[in-house]
């Protein structure tokens, strides 16, 4: 009898309590128009990530009066080796712009089905990367194929060894018979992660040589992502960029 | 010729990278203003249980709601919170375990 009426209360501030929650929502950030608040979307004022254990805020720099300076405000550089990349290193590999990228973070980095990997060398990732990103340098990717580097990288990015195949399952994959999209002679890269990977820029080789490595050991080219902009368009936007933890960026 | 090749390659790769290594010990990188890292925009940086909790209160429905869960439930937000979830969604997560216990 007690629980019945405890029930039945609840029912009838129900209401109540919906209203009060959406009362509450009146406290939510609002986006655009007349606060001045430049969000990152249209509908997404900020997000967060997960940077070396701890969660970080990715929003816009709010001060209209801010301009770039610095090494991603220069227009120029020296033309070989930094020279204008094409707007992807292979053709089967997607080329995603900030968007795509916030959306990224929000679902497979968040659900650990992704990884955001900076591909440069330790000195630039040092300076300052994009919150969420791990530092895998290009140079670790680009190993020969098959390699015992390689191989451990592969492992490391989610693929799996497949050992020995049966002379029969050999046969029907060789034959189309079998579906298997994401497995090779050597290796099952069907639990492998989805990458995005970026570097300094569009005239940065770190990262299309990144993703040329794994094209190369047969990473699938469906789970490679190129963002183009880099550290120069994420620094262009004034979005939040962050610093190794105990670095001075020297 | 292969070998030659190769080692051309190798070459090649060699001086890129020396080239990438020189550019990064050359270039200063300004103060960038939307640096999370830095110690004055620590309050950027999702925190402690306490810091969290001193945010929730200012939805103070939610918040009543918040203190009265489990001890469990509690852990659950905090967990949800530290791994970005909105506040909109931490809402809706307390009353849900508010309502269903």
């Amino acid at each position: 009898m007690v629980v019945h009426s405890r029930s039945m209360l609840l029912l009838l501030i129900l209401p109540f309590l919906v209203a009060a929650v959406q009362a509450e929502e009146g406290g939510e950030l609002k986006v655009g128009g007349d606060t001045g608040f430049v969000p990152l979307t249209k509908d997404r004022p900020y997000l967060y990530v997960i940077h070396e254990g701890r969660s970080v805020k990715v929003q816009r720099i709010q001060d209209p009066n801010y301009e770039l300076s610095g090494y991603f405000a220069k227009t120029v550089r020296k033309c070989p080796p930094f020279c204008i990349q094409p707007i992807t290193p292979d053709p089967r590999v997607a080329v995603i712009g900030e968007v795509e990228l916030f959306d990224f973070m929000e679902n497979e980095l968040r659900n650990d089905k992704g990884l955001l990997v900076d591909a440069r060398t330790p000195s630039w990732y040092r300076k300052g990367t994009i919150p969420g990103a791990v530092n895998i340098p290009f140079t670790e990717l680009s190993h020969k194929p098959g390699s015992p580097e390689m191989d451990a990288m592969l492992q490391r990015l989610g693929a799996k060894p497949r050992g020995e195949v049966g002379f029969w399952e050999g046969l029907l994959e060789r034959w189309g018979l079998v579906e298997n999209p994401y497995k090779t002679q050597k290796w099952d890269f069907t639990e492998a992660k989805e990458l995005v990977l970026f570097c300094n820029g569009p005239a940065c080789g770190q990262s299309p040589r990144a993703i040329r490595g794994l094209l190369a050991a047969d990473y699938p080219p469906d789970k490679l992502h190129y963002y183009r902009g880099g550290m120069q368009l994420w620094e262009l936007w004034g979005l939040t960029t962050v610093k190794p933890k105990g670095d001075d960026g020297q | 010729m292969l070998v030659l090749s190769a080692s051309a390659v190798g070459a090649a790769e060699d001086d890129y990278l020396r080239a990438v290594e020189e550019e990064a010990q050359r270039v200063e990188m300004p103060r960038i203003e939307n640096e999370a890292a830095t110690s004055s925009d620590e309050a950027e940086v999702r925190g402690s249980r306490a810091d969290f909790e001193a945010e929730l209160k200012q939805y103070r429905g939610t918040y009543s709601f918040y203190q009265a869960l489990m001890e469990k439930d509690k852990a659950e937000v905090y967990k949800a919170y530290r791994e970005g979830a909105s506040f909109s969604r931490l809402r809706r997560m307390i009353i849900s375990r508010k309502l269903n216990r």
